[in-house]
């Protein structure tokens, strides 16, 4: 297998499945992507969007149902995961449950015959990566979660693959183990740069690992970008939504002037910024609570009216539960308290109110 | 434009099942299919002559219902008095094991030595007799051997250990916090039996018996050996018997064993199909 | 429980009396019910007990005629029947054969179940049908042209049509008792297995047949308990010299009335002994609720 290679291409994979009955569905649909040597891609969705078939067919454990994965000129989709050499982590870790951790990290190396002295070398340079040294003889059974996690990250990149796939590898952690393994995960990247396809659902996690973000809800890439574009930019109301824009409003269109867009309501009336083509009529404006402002806009431009339902306190900030006078339920962040049955005002910057077509 | 699958190498896990498969064929479906056109092809007369010598010969057709007769009150205790001690074994003290494992020692000794320790135990100037007679318990003769009485009981002592076995499988995979939900809104032990257990129980109990009942119908050395095979024990596999070594009939020997088969199959359609007027799905988590 | 409407003064006592009286009522049913349960359980081993302690007995009698308990004893009578009925040669040939059907029932049982929990195929349910049909089908429908079709091949009364026919009721029964073994297996560790590069034949090698080595020795123990107990397939196939130990028994039972008891009694011992160690042996590695069922009892929290 080259390890050296320059770049891993999917070009319309697609992954049909027979659902009961006669009716079947793609899990995945034209999915095109080129990944250069090094990258660290983040496959970022909700549960089901397909991400993990994603992966399963980019390792060779599904076969596709239309399209093509080359590896540089090579094409690979037709190779069974055995003989395509790429490491993987799994979920769950899959270890061997009746193999010691040496045994399991070296299984790959085993596998592809190496010379016992080189196993030996790479195994303990591993161990000694991923913090594992003494635990060798240890039954997987008799490790922490967290020590299980760094046996498959070790079992993986052992082998020194060309790729490294890793399916939501700390989904199963509780929340302070999983923010430490992804410290390591990505201290582990920077020393090896080896290509990583990352999947997640947690966008946190996305954000901070990767170097693109690849973002798919129903087995349709929706965008592949960087973590601040997909942050700051999400390309459609679906991404918005997924993303944490969790403000979303129905309201007609009123004017149009380039980029911006007024919109208005029964008691609200915007201007945004258009991030795709209008019809006119009605149109959705998508806004983040952390980038609403509580107080009167610049000439109380861009101002809502609304009454405080609830307030959840977070310690550095507080969530505020609001309805407007129409009855549309927000969620607004700030720093000030407020008491629940409070009136504000609240504001939000014209090109941070995103506008897309109604969904 | 989609871009043509290269076809993926045949799923090669397939061929692991061949062997077996090709296995059960060529040594369980052809003999069967050869003896069924065996069956159609007697020495004299026509197609049928076989099955119509066996429905009008007086030795041969109210074999069935000898073996019926025996085999059906049998199923029943031996279904019937497993799932009562099953339920019972069910939880797991520390003398579960140990008795459970005695409850099953019968099923290694076979039914040869169990017809032989009958002879002698229960035959006439056997132990058990002298006892009852010695006890007073009933006067007059009893014979439980070389009669009806003496298959029955080989019958249930080899039979019930399987049923046993089988039953408390099913019992313990029906998850206990089922019958304790049903605890904590009321019901009592007997309720609990009758509305948790016995529905989820159904499926498992309708496959006990017709797996019960298929190893009584086929019964053979104890008859022979305990029953009285001439007469009121000649139960269906001895007129196969018979037919095939005796008087080298192999044609009709394959008839009356199609003939057994098919009766059997019968009566486990009829089982299974009353099964499925029960619940089907799993107890939770284990196979049911 | 009658409701009382009256002014409450004391709290009525009757419905207290009355649900006491059936509590009471319900636990005197309880051990009467438990008792009789008992009571079968005792009156079937003991009847068993006595059968196999009057087999014994008499196979250690010198001679036994209606009486309570033999005059005499000896054990003449097991070297006699070593001798009469050859069990040497019997038991070397049983050991033969039940080895080679448990063996091969094993190689062609195993990869079948694997196939057959893990995949699924078109005819999928066809083929279930047909290896689960030799264990619903009685051995003599079967065994009787089974027979018929030895005698032809010139396989009847060898040892190689015995281990044939015996391994047809076995099969199935492999890949039935492994089938929950293999379910139990996580499939992403096989999924990983292939991912580092094991072919099929490594991943059973490194992977599946270690973490089914509980279930293999449980097929095989059953299979090996079965076997020797089968009694109608080796006795339409078997020749003289190719009899298992049970078969053996039965033609030395039923030519009892030119021999004498006691020996055929000693031979029956013998049979016993072989099963009963297997047997225990069999129990003490499989716990035979887990065969059909794996639902944990979930440890009561405090």
């Amino acid at each position: 297998m080259n390890n050296d290679f320059n770049e891993l291409r999917l070009e319309g994979v697609t992954r049909r499945f027979n659902g009961g009955g006669r009716a079947s569905f793609n899990a995945v649909s034209g999915l095109t992507l080129t990944i250069k040597r090094g990258d660290f891609i983040a496959l970022l969705g909700p549960s089901g969007c397909g991400k993990s078939t994603a992966l399963n067919l980019i390792s060779g454990l599904l076969p596709l149902s239309e399209g093509g994965i080359w590896l540089d000129d090579e094409r690979i989709d037709t190779l069974p995961p055995e003989k395509r050499g790429f490491g993987m982590v799994f979920q769950n870790y899959a270890l061997f449950p009746h193999m010691s951790v040496v045994r399991n990290i070296d299984f790959g190396l085993r596998m592809r015959r190496m010379p016992a002295t080189e196993i030996a070398t790479r195994v303990a340079n591993v161990l000694k990566l991923v913090q594992l040294v003494g635990q060798e003889n240890k039954l997987p059974g008799q490790l922490s979660g967290g020590q299980q996690q760094r046996v498959a990250i070790a079992r993986a990149i052992v082998i020194e693959p060309p790729l490294v796939l890793m399916d939501e590898p700390l989904s199963n952690l509780d929340a302070k183990l999983r923010l430490e393994t992804r410290s390591e995960i990505r201290r582990i990247h920077r020393d090896l740069a080896r290509t990583t396809i990352y999947v997640t659902h947690d966008q946190e996690e996305a954000m901070s690992l990767a170097d693109r973000i690849l973002v798919m809800i129903d087995g349709v890439v929706q965008q592949i970008a960087t973590p601040e574009e997909i942050y700051a930019q999400p390309a459609n109301l679906a991404v918005a939504s997924f993303m944490g824009y969790r403000n979303m409003l129905q309201l007609d269109v009123e004017r149009t002037e380039g980029d911006r867009v007024t919109l208005a309501g029964p008691d609200v009336r915007l201007t945004g910024t258009r991030k795709l083509p209008l019809m006119n009529g009605r149109a959705s404006v998508a806004m983040r609570p952390e980038e609403m402002v509580v107080g009167d806009g610049p000439g109380g431009a861009n101002t809502i009216s609304v009454h405080i339902d609830g307030v959840e306190y977070c310690g550095r900030d507080s969530l505020l539960e609001v309805t407007t006078g129409s009855g549309i339920r927000m969620h607004v962040r700030t720093n000030q308290r407020f008491a629940a049955g409070e009136t504000v005002r609240v504001h939000v910057p014209a090109e941070r109110a995103l506008v897309y077509p109604p969904a | 434009m989609a871009i043509p699958v290269q076809r993926v190498t045949f799923d090669r896990t397939l061929l692991l099942v061949m062997p077996a498969a090709l296995f059960m064929v060529l040594l369980f479906i052809y003999p069967f299919l050869y003896g069924l056109l065996l069956s159609f092809n007697p020495p004299t007369g026509d197609w049928l002559a076989n099955y119509w010598k066996f429905f009008t010969t007086d030795n041969l057709w109210p074999t069935i219902w000898t073996t019926l007769r025996l085999a059906v009150p049998v199923t029943l205790i031996n279904v019937g008095l497993a799932l009562p001690i099953a339920f019972k074994m069910r939880v797991h003290t520390r003398y579960q094991r140990c008795i459970t494992t005695i409850l099953v020692v019968p099923m290694s000794l076979g039914t040869v030595l169990i017809a032989e320790g009958m002879l002698t135990y229960f035959g006439p100037k056997g132990w058990l007799p002298q006892t009852i007679q010695f006890l007073h318990l009933y006067e007059g003769a009893i014979r439980l051997t070389h009669n009806f009485w003496g298959v029955l009981i080989s019958l249930v002592i080899s039979g019930f250990p399987f049923c046993f076995l089988l039953i408390l499988s099913y019992i313990t995979g029906i998850d206990p916090a089922l019958a304790r939900a049903a605890a904590t809104l009321g019901a009592g032990r007997a309720e609990q039996f009758r509305r948790i257990y016995l529905p989820l129980l159904a499926p498992g109990l309708a496959i006990c018996f017709c797996l019960a009942f298929v190893q009584s119908f086929s019964v053979f050395p104890s008859a022979v050996l305990l029953g009285a095979p001439a007469g009121p024990t000649r139960v269906i596999s001895i007129a196969a018997y018979e037919a095939a070594f005796e008087q080298y009939d192999y044609s009709l020997a394959s008839a009356i064993a199609m003939i057994m088969g098919f009766v059997q199959l019968l009566i486990v359609a009829a089982v299974l199909g009353l099964r499925n007027l029960f619940y089907r799905g799993p107890a939770l988590g284990g196979k049911g | 429980m009658s409701t009382v409407s009256h002014p409450v003064r004391q709290p009525a006592r009757r419905p207290i009396a009355h649900t006491a009286g059936r509590a009471i009522a319900r636990a005197w049913l309880d051990r009467v019910w438990s008792g009789f349960l008992w009571g079968v359980m005792l009156l079937f081993l003991v009847n068993i007990g006595a059968i196999i302690a009057a087999v014994a007995t008499s196979s250690f009698a010198r001679r036994w005629l209606g009486t309570w308990l033999p005059e005499g004893w000896t054990t003449g009578w097991y070297l006699a029947a070593w001798e009469e009925f050859q069990l040497g040669s019997v038991l070397w040939v049983t050991t033969e054969i039940v080895a080679a059907v448990v063996a091969l029932a094993l190689v062609l049982g195993v990869p079948a179940a694997y196939t057959l929990a893990r995949r699924d195929f078109p005819g999928k349910r066809l083929l279930m049908l047909l290896f689960l049909l030799p264990l619903m089908v009685p051995p003599i429908t079967y065994g009787i042209p089974l027979a018929t079709v030895l005698y032809k091949l010139r396989l009847a009364g060898t040892m190689n049509g015995v281990i044939l026919a015996n391994l047809i009721p076995a099969v199935p029964f492999v890949i039935l008792v492994m089938a929950p073994f293999i379910e139990q297996i996580d499939r992403n560790i096989e999924s990983a297995a292939r991912v580092f590069g094991a072919s099929t034949l490594q991943m059973f090698r490194h992977v599946l047949v270690p973490l089914l080595a509980p279930g293999i020795l449980a097929a095989s123990l059953l299979v090996l308990v079965r076997t020797i107990a089968l009694f109608e397939l080796t006795f339409l196939t078997a020749g003289p010299d190719s009899q298992t130990l049970v078969v053996a028994l039965y033609y030395a039972v039923f030519a009892a009335g030119v021999r004498a008891p006691q020996s055929v009694d000693a031979m029956a011992m013998i049979y016993m002994g072989v099963t009963l160690v297997w047997l225990l042996i069999a129990m003490r590695f499989v716990d035979p609720t887990q065969l059909v069922s794996r639902v944990k009892e979930q440890p009561q929290r405090a």
